[in-house]
């Protein structure tokens, strides 16, 4: 009983391996002619797996790991962004294309340069009307919404979704003559990193996102060339909002 | 050159990452502020990789930047964990009796882990969940291995009182018997 009791100190050492190879030994030892204390051991490692298995199958959430592969590509890597600047440049000179970003972290330069890669590409290449087709399948969509291609009062969603980084929700709208594109993305008290926000309450689109998001992006692209685009670009955030409360309904 | 700079880092480093949140969570119990730590634990990996020593063991090291970046946001973490290393520990009703082999439910488990100080709850996560070994923990949390040991035993003999069956069920069961 006396080596029972020294041993029942030794146990817990053994079950996580880090007792010495001596101390192992006479663990072993004892083990071979005691029921009791086998049982013992049996307990410590039984108690020692639950908690692995409850606790240990918890993983990071994907948007987390987007968002940390955005942020860690090195210099000179945004193949995305050169493509953004070939577009930008000459759409720009063409008076093709407005921009406003109000108000982006200066901090995270990559961060919004991926943003605004994505924000271009979606918005000029008709990527996002190519991709309701599978949306489903995308995994940087996965979260798209049921409000996809919604129509009213000729302004239409052409799609709504998060950004492949993780950082911010996407809204494509349309009507005739005009495209536009809208990030919005949240950054809570505390936090040093922007989310994208919740765009959606109770399976419909949320409107107070562009009036509570902490960073809004919105870029036009007009169609009918620089005169209409000046218009348009005025009163595009106010068309926008005001289509999407019609949506919301009464 | 920094394309490959990045494959390793990703092969050494962000393979790491649900530990690294799992860690970050149960030290803070709240899912948005553990992904701003692993967030900021890994981008400041990153920015010093550079001086990272290849072969060493990058897990160590990132548990190393994830506790002091919560040292840095959160100081009154760090005090937590440090709270009952100079508290006596009174053993008494601590220790189950061989006599019942108690049942335990995933839930029930959880829910008594979560109820122990959260140094405890730390250190038993680091060796029982994630397998660090005591010389690994106590370099994450940068304090001695005999504290380590010290966090792990009281802790773990809390979570057994959870468990531990009733006087009166124990003299029911002797009586059985």
């Amino acid at each position: 009983m006396t080596e029972c009791r020294q041993i029942a100190a030794l146990l817990q050492l053994y079950a996580d391996d880090q007792a010495s190879a001596e101390t192992n030994a006479s663990v072993l030892g004892h083990l071979e002619s005691c029921g009791l204390c086998r049982r013992d051991l049996q307990r410590i490692l039984a108690a020692k797996r639950l908690l692995r298995e409850t606790l240990g199958s918890e993983r990071a959430p994907a948007g987390l790991r987007a968002r940390l592969v955005a942020q860690l590509e090195p210099p000179g890597r945004h193949s995305i962004g050169v493509l953004v600047l070939r577009w930008l440049v000459p759409a720009a000179a063409a008076g093709l294309v407005a921009m406003v970003l109000v108000p982006w972290p200066t901090v995270a330069s990559a961060q919004v340069k991926s943003a605004v890669a994505q924000h271009v590409l979606c918005a000029l290449n008709g990527r996002a009307v190519r991709m309701l087709d599978t949306v489903a399948a995308q995994p940087g969509y996965a979260r798209s919404m049921p409000w996809v291609s919604s129509s009213s009062s000729g302004v239409h969603i052409v799609d709504a979704h998060t950004c492949g980084p993780e950082h911010f929700a996407h809204l494509i709208l349309e009507d005739r003559d005009s495209r536009a594109s809208i990030l919005v993305a949240q950054r809570t008290p505390g936090s040093k990193f922007t989310r994208p926000p919740d765009v959606v309450r109770d399976g419909r689109f949320d409107v107070d996102v562009l009036t509570t998001a902490t960073h809004v992006a919105y870029l036009v692209v007009d169609r009918r060339g620089a005169a209409g685009q000046a218009a348009w670009r005025k009163s595009a955030l106010d068309r926008v909002a005001q289509f999407l409360y019609q949506l919301e309904g009464p | 050159m920094a394309q490959s700079r990045r494959d390793e880092f990703d092969a050494v480093a962000l393979v790491h990452l649900d530990e690294l949140y799992r860690v970050a969570r149960r030290v803070t119990l709240d899912a948005t502020e553990a992904e701003d730590l692993v967030q900021e634990t890994y981008l400041r990996g990153w920015q010093g990789f550079g001086r990272f020593e290849r072969g060493t063991n990058c897990r160590a090291w990132l548990y190393k930047i994830l506790f002091r970046t919560i040292g840095a946001r959160r100081r009154e973490l760090l005090r937590e964990l440090a709270l009952f290393d100079q508290e006596p520990f009174d053993e008494d009703g601590v220790v189950p009796s061989r006599d019942v082999e108690p049942v335990l439910t995933a839930d029930q488990l959880r829910r008594a882990f979560e109820s122990l100080p959260v140094a405890f709850c730390v250190a038993i996560h680091l060796v029982d969940v994630e397998g660090l070994s005591y010389r690994e923990a106590a370099d994450a949390m940068e304090v001695p291995v005999g504290t380590v040991m010290s966090r792990l035993h009281r802790g773990r003999s809390l979570l057994r009182r959870h468990f531990a069956p009733s006087p009166a069920l124990l003299s029911a069961m002797r009586r059985r018997s």
